[in-house]
Order: structure tokens, then C-alpha cells, then sequence
């Protein structure tokens, strides 16, 4: 799994490419609390490049959103592809994460602009 | 199609488990499996090998698990069998799915993912699991 951070001034985009499985798990968690504590909780992950995920990185992207939520934010998740969108239908994680078609999108949602 | 079996043998590491998946992945793609259901059986397969160094080995490295996939044109039968603490199927309680949660998902998703699952703990140690992906049923000719 490789990743890429773009801070912008009201929201942190992170850029995920490859497999989001349990061996990557502990890695993006670690990631994804620095932007979140770092930050003000507003946050974009942007899964179209992501072309595996298994529980472990569900149980990462809820821990996530939970934590944004907790500092008066919100996390989105960007155009997953639909192997991806399966998992999130299967465990019914669609009906938890704001999941937006682009990241222009998710920006607008996630910071209120 | 006669059966086609394949064999490998992996340490009990997380890491390991990503590239056991994908010879699942990779000996399904090649026997004819549709991209969704190679997506699925991958799935389901490193569901069931993170489980076991979770678990069976209580994530401790130095452990052998072993994984043969049997192919042939009915199904994809996936056996892994590790040496370590037996899996009691009676602890197993599934997620509530209108209650999200940080884990728990892994034995749910081999169960929605693949057609049969089964534990054998008969055996002196360690569990059997088998996990069955049947292909899909061709038209008849009409």
C-alpha cells in the first residue's frame, strides 16, 4: 500500500494506491491518527486506487471515522471501486461512511463549503 | 477437468498471509473464476490466515500453516490447516450489522463470501478449516 498527504488548510486528503489489507492495517491507522490529531478532523480518503481492503482495514477506516467525528469533524471516503463497495455493502459499513463520487465532491461536503 | 492441486506452506506472520492470498487469488483467476468471485475467495482466504495467526498462533511467528487449493469443474476447494490453539465455532457470534464496530468481521465475511465453510478439531492438534467456492451453473443448451 503506497499513500500520499495533501494539507490543505481545511481538510487533509489522503491518497491511498494498492491493498488496504492486515499487513498494511497498522501502518494506515498510524497514518491516519497523525493527520487526524494533527489536524481538525475534517479528512478525505480517497480509495479510487484501492483495489483491495479486508476487515482489518474496515476496522482501520471505522476507527478513523469515529476519531474525526470526536473532534467535531468528519472523514469521507472517495470513489472506492466496487470490489471495495462490496465489502463496505456486505457489512453495511455504506450506511457509516459518507462515500463521495470525487474529491471535489467530498471537500465540499466535508468542510461545509 | 481432473482435479488440479497445489500446496504451499507459509509462516505464521501477517505479511506471510498477503502473499498466500494472492497464489489463491492467482491459482482461481487461472482455473477460469470470474474477476469477482477471485476477488471474493481472496478475500475470504486471508480472512481465514489472519484468523490463524491471531489466533491458532496467537500471533507469534515460527509456525507452519499449510494451504492446498483443489480445482476442478464443480469447485475451488481451499483447505488450511495449522498446529496450533483449536478454533471453537461456538465462541463465533456474528456482528451486528446495524451496530458498526472496529473488528469482528472476518469469520462473517468467509461466511457471505464462500459457499461452504467448515472446521474439522478432531484432529490431535490445531483445526482443518475448508473453505468451498462452487462455479457458477452453465445454461443448458436450449
Amino acid at each position: 500500500m503506497e499513500y500520499e498527504l495533501q494539507q490543505k488548510s481545511d481538510v487533509a486528503i489522503l491518497s491511498l494506491r494498492g491493498e488496504v489489507d492486515v499487513s498494511q492495517a497498522t501502518v494506515l491507522r498510524d497514518k491516519l491518527l497523525e493527520i487526524i490529531n494533527q489536524g481538525n478532523g475534517r479528512l478525505l480518503v480517497d480509495m479510487s486506487q484501492v483495489e483491495y481492503i479486508d476487515s482489518s482495514g474496515l476496522s482501520v477506516l471505522v476507527a478513523a471515522h469515529r476519531k474525526c467525528q470526536g473532534k467535531g469533524g468528519m472523514m469521507g471516503l472517495v470513489n472506492p471501486q466496487k470490489p471495495v463497495q462490496q465489502v463496505f455493502q456486505l457489512t453495511r459499513m455504506d450506511k457509516l461512511f459518507n462515500v463521495y463520487p470525487t474529491v471535489e465532491a467530498g471537500e465540499t461536503a466535508v468542510t461545509g463549503s | 477437468m481432473d482435479t488440479h492441486t497445489q500446496t504451499l506452506i507459509i509462516d505464521s506472520r501477517l505479511d506471510a498471509t498477503t502473499e498466500a492470498r494472492q497464489w489463491i487469488g492467482q491459482a482461481a483467476q487461472q482455473a477460469g473464476f470470474e474477476a469477482d468471485t477471485v476477488f471474493n475467495v481472496e478475500l475470504a482466504a486471508g480472512e481465514a490466515l489472519a484468523n490463524v495467526v491471531r489466533h491458532a498462533y496467537q500471533g507469534e511467528a515460527g509456525h507452519e500453516i499449510h494451504l492446498a487449493v483443489s480445482i476442478d469443474d464443480d469447485k475451488l476447494l481451499l483447505t488450511i490447516r495449522d498446529f496450533g490453539r483449536k478454533f471453537d465455532p461456538d465462541t463465533y457470534k456474528p456482528p451486528d450489522l446495524d451496530s458498526p464496530t472496529e473488528g469482528g468481521y472476518g469469520i462473517f465475511l468467509m461466511h457471505e463470501l464462500m459457499d461452504e465453510v467448515s472446521y474439522d478439531t478432531s484432529l490431535p492438534d490445531g483445526t482443518l478449516l475448508k473453505l468451498v467456492k462452487y462455479r457458477p451453473e452453465k445454461p443448458l443448451d436450449g
